[in-house]
């Protein structure tokens, strides 16, 4: 792996990077099979632009690096997706197209974008590049340029000022390079009219958009070739821009199935491979890498006989050849030394270890069975291999973390076996994604997918769409038929991309690594909440740690303590020592982490609002937690970036008070009528949730009591690191943000659930710092016991908490069918019953009326149902009944174990309801109309 | 139905009613007010030699509008409730 990583950070990456691009754009277009086609694509929308934009950010740190490349491709193709759902422009092949240019501009044209001189030979030949890449690009863009109209006056007027805020921007910059000579200028300068021509076409109703896009591209184009020309410019790169030329032509191609077309592209094709060929392979593949790198040798290079890579701006470099070292003798080999042994022989138990407990939990695997499930959950069916696994891993893990010296492998090695046994064990075990919720979601994005707009008046979560449009793009350009194929998973993928933001946050504080390393494990076996699942706010919570951490890592002030502040604190009449006191405890400044160069900075406030942007655009409550803890921080002084904050702020309450008009037309009453509820929300969201059967008040219980003693654990934390005279204050700034929420919303009773999650990177801090000291290991046996015996809790008590909603979460195979059979038999239309929750709505979302009937189910009133079954509004009624929903009532409403056996055989027995399917954990019944007179 | 940019023009113009209004002032000014943030951000963590004097010139624009911003959402949400 590390190998990889430094191929990957130096040489390699720009090619594999380009690779990638050409590959995913070739197989959404050349018909290559799904098995291949989805992982290269989801790959590449997944991390390829952001990790293409990262490389020239100057941030630095691999772990930045994963989560910003994925961070920002994830929310640039989401917020790229949302804006043309909104023009009326959805179309998956012109975004990947959108994001191809974006990454194979980025790669091509870094010294531009790292503001570099421009002279220089290589930034002439990539801008060059960049040039021919962006106008292929925009020949993509014009072809689906003819004929496009708005949807509605609003979005019509909302592009139209987008066009021209564009040629605003041209003009000026224009007028900056005939001031400056400034070449990025001219490059804005030439672009950005092309990009706005189609707008400003549909102003002026010209007859072709395209055509007129076209004009202007040339004109843009032409005028950086002249000006280059001009300027003494060189040709080169020109096998790299053919290959992606090819690539980007065959998309043409498939938006163009003319024969003439047709032939074109041939052609296109047949002279590109030529030049290729031409040119030569060696060239072909070194084109990735930047020109600007030469390998040039220092004296003490030469000594040594080695070369390095320097960076030569602005100038052609003779590139010196690099002494052949002396052959050495076998004598004079180096051997590591006794220490280095010693040193490194302690990761072979560790990594026995993880074999080990992974062996554990894959023979464990097998002996679950699912449909054995009683009301405690997964638990009641896990192997003790499986709770074993997990204990004999965070053992190793904490021995890992008693060492003296810092090895990040070790320890990444554990997490991520540690996430694959938490959170692959369901997904292994049960085949399908659990919860109906995942499935609507999955319908959302289908519904996204085939009509490319936005069912706002059937779901308030259209008018916060980003996530379902990300799904829908990702779904289509895959070749899926579903976001269902890729779904089950998400608790995996999203808790590794947790763990990357952690350690960032973690280390940005300045943490210790043992600390920051025993917090992330913490955080992911106290991570039962379960909002990691196929939704907007797992990604959200992605995005939030995310901007957290690129906030404290890049940002923090070393000294926040104010003094006029701690003055107006000690004036307060008799609280006033008391007050200064604890000011003066929670800002105890952290250490400083390395602080990039001030381009990098800036880039780092670029992507924290895009990240941001993405985030408001997707979910509820996520963008104002976000605010809040920012906010929260720049008020306290922990950050600099106030503004920032300020403008996150603004887009967040922009976003509701404009493109959520539809959902707070109909609740904004409601919703302000909960400001000041505090008991309310209180009772709503923990007192009320305790109900259903004896098993599951238990498993309830349970949660309360984990949840409980980790706060209590995370407060007797805060009180020992001050004791030690450690840091506390941005931990507890961002801990404290989000709390001041419960007076104003119930969240639908989820409000104290998602404020544990919010809470949690913070309290796994606490209440590992208890135990783990900055700079030194456990050395109390006393303290290594306490530490196995939470441990031993925890490995058990996270199955218990995580997975207690199992028996009704998990949906099965034959369930699956019998929706599926549904779907076929009913015609649009219909209204289809249930008790209370089906895995449904994967599709045709908006075709049917769904209804639960929980009420008549309770009560055994099957004739009440058939009546309201029997509405001649829908053209036909189907009412299905499956394994899930009799452990739904069991579970939550206390119903007893017999209530189900007999009201299906009430309906069983019901003339006007007609079998149509059954299985063994489904079945769907037809209402019998009445013949018509 | 579907519009095009000058038929939406038109008819914002036509309508020439107070949510319109707001629709498309507000828009303006939000946006204004976002890019206006986000270019005093990035000049005060550049600090280059000019950027002070350019930042305070951005201060003076951004006071009204951050004046006129939450009005603009209060008022919104004030005329959803009626």
């Amino acid at each position: 792996v590390v190998t990889w990583a430094k191929f990957a950070a130096g040489r390699g990456l720009p090619t594999l990077l380009a690779s990638s691009t050409i590959a995913a754009v070739l197989c959404t277009t050349i018909g290559v099979p799904t098995v291949v086609r989805a992982p290269i694509v989801v790959g590449f929308i997944a991390a390829g632009p952001g990790l293409a934009l990262v490389r020239v950010m100057k941030l630095g740190g691999l772990p930045a690096v994963a989560m910003l490349s994925v961070g920002l491709s994830l929310a640039l193709a989401g917020i790229v997706g949302t804006a043309q759902v909104y023009a009326g422009l959805w179309s998956p092949i012109a975004l990947l197209a959108i994001l191809a240019s974006l990454t194979m501009a980025t790669i091509l044209a870094d010294p531009w974008l790292a503001g570099r001189a421009w002279d220089s030979t290589a930034s002439r030949l990539r801008t060059q590049l960049t040039a021919v890449l962006v106008a292929v690009s925009g020949l993509l863009l014009l072809v689906g340029a003819d004929g496009w109209t708005f949807g509605s006056p609003g979005s019509a007027v909302v592009v139209g000022v987008v066009a021209l805020a564009m040629v605003a921007v041209a003009i000026a910059s224009f007028l900056a390079f005939v001031a400056r000579g400034s070449f990025q200028s001219l490059v804005v300068a030439s672009l950005l009219p092309s990009a706005a021509m189609p707008l400003i076409a549909g102003f002026v109703h010209a007859t072709s958009p395209g055509a007129a896009t076209a004009l202007a591209l040339a004109t843009g184009f032409g005028t950086i070739a002249a000006v280059r020309v001009a300027r003494g410019g060189g040709w080169g790169l020109e096998s790299m821009c053919a290959a992606a030329l090819v690539a980007l032509v065959i998309l043409i191609a498939r938006l163009l199935p003319s024969a003439s077309g047709l032939v074109g592209v041939m052609l296109l094709v047949l002279g590109g491979g030529t030049w290729l060929i031409a040119t030569g392979g060696r060239r072909a593949v070194g084109l990735a890498w930047p020109l600007t790198r030469h390998r040039g040798m220092t004296e003490g290079d030469r000594v040594r006989g080695r070369a390095t890579t320097r960076y030569v701006p602005g100038r052609r470099v003779r590139m010196a050849q690099p002494a052949r070292p002396e052959s050495p003798g076998h004598d004079e080999v180096r051997r590591p030394a006794a220490t280095d042994l010693r040193r490194e022989i302690w990761r072979l138990p560790a990594l026995l270890a993880i074999a080990l407990s992974l062996a554990l939990w894959l023979s464990g695997l097998g002996g679950i069975d699912v449909e054995r499930m009683n009301d405690l959950g997964l638990i009641s069916v896990l192997p003790a291999q499986v709770i074993l696994a997990v204990f004999v891993l965070s053992v190793s893990m904490f021995a890992s973390l008693l060492r003296r010296e810092p090895h990040g492998l070790v320890p990444a090695l554990h997490v991520v076996a540690l996430v694959a046994i938490l959170f692959a064990t369901p997904v292994i075990a049960e085949g399908l994604p659990a919860g109906t919720t995942t499935y609507l979601h999955s319908g959302f994005a289908e519904y996204i997918a085939r009509t490319g707009t936005l069912a706002v008046d059937l779901d308030a979560r259209f008018d916060w769409p980003g996530f379902f449009v990300l799904t829908a793009a990702i779904t289509q350009l895959a070749g899926l038929d579903s976001a269902l194929a890729f779904a089950s998973w998400a608790p995996v993928a999203f808790n590794l991309l947790f763990v990357v933001a952690l350690w960032l946050l973690y280390r940005g504080l300045g943490l210790d690594w043992r600390l920051a390393w025993a917090a992330i494990w913490l955080f992911e076996l106290g991570n039962w909440i379960g909002q990691d699942y196929f939704a907007p706010q797992a990604l959200a919570y992605f995005l939030y740690l995310a901007i957290l951490a690129a906030a404290v890592a890049w940002f923090r002030n070393e000294r926040p303590r104010v003094e006029a502040v701690a003055r107006i604190l000690r004036s307060i009449p008799a609280l006033g020592r008391l007050a200064a006191r604890l000011y003066d405890a929670i800002e105890i400044p952290e250490r400083a982490s390395r602080i990039p160069p001030p381009e990098g900075l800036a880039s780092a406030i670029l992507a924290i609002v895009v990240l941001f942007t993405f985030v408001a655009i997707s979910h509820q409550l996520t963008p104002f937690l976000t605010v809040m803890a920012l906010l929260a921080l720049a008020i306290m002084n922990h950050i600099s970036i106030g503004r920032t904050a300020v403008l996150l702020g603004v887009i967040a309450t922009a976003w509701v008070s404009y493109a959520t008009l539809p959902f707070l037309s109909g609740h904004l009453a409601a919703l302000l009528a909960q400001i000041g509820q505090l008991g309310r929300t209180v009772s709503q969201n923990v007192t009320g949730r305790i109900v259903g059967s004896a098993d599951h008040q238990l498993i309830l219980s349970l949660r309360l009591g984990f949840t409980l003693a980790l706060w209590a654990s995370a407060g007797l934390g805060v009180l020992i690191r001050m004791r030690r005279g450690q840091p506390v204050g941005t931990l507890v700034i961002v801990a404290a943000a989000p709390l001041p929420l419960v007076a104003f919303q119930g969240y639908g009773g989820e409000l104290v659930l998602r404020l544990y999650l919010f809470s949690l990177p913070v309290v796994a801090v606490f209440v590992a710092g208890a135990v783990f000291r900055e700079g030194q290991p456990v050395r109390s046996w006393i303290e290594r016991g306490i530490v196995v015996l939470a441990l031993a809790i925890m490995s058990v008590s996270f199955f218990a908490t995580r997975y207690g909603n199992e028996r009704s979460d998990a949906v099965t195979p034959l369930e699956f069918d019998a929706v599926s059979a549904m779907y076929d038999i009913a015609p649009p239309g219909s209204l289809l019953v249930t008790a209370y929750d089906a895995p449904w709505k994967f599709e045709k979302v908006e075709l049917y009326s769904y209804v639960s009937i929980s009420q008549e189910f309770v009560t055994g009133n099957e004739a009440g149902l058939v009546s309201a079954m029997s509405s001649l509004r829908y053209p036909a009624a189907y009412l299905l009944l499956t394994r899930r929903e009799e452990a739904f009532g069991e579970m939550f409403s206390g119903l007893d174990p017999t209530a189900w056996d007999a009201f299906v055989a009430k309906v069983d027995g019901e003339p006007r309801l007609q079998l149509l399917y059954r299985n063994d954990d489904a079945a769907l019944w037809s209402v019998v109309r009445a013949a018509g007179p | 139905m579907t519009w095009t940019i000058t038929a939406g023009v038109a008819a914002s113009t036509r309508a020439n009613s107070f949510a319109a209004l707001s629709s498309t002032v507000g828009a303006i000014l939000i946006g204004l007010l976002v890019v206006l943030l986000l270019l005093r951000e990035l000049r005060r963590i550049r600090a280059r030699p000019g950027d002070r004097e350019a930042g305070e010139v951005i201060d003076v624009l951004l006071a009204p509008l951050l004046l006129a911003y939450p009005l603009i959402v209060v008022v919104r949400l004030l005329l959803l409730l009626q």
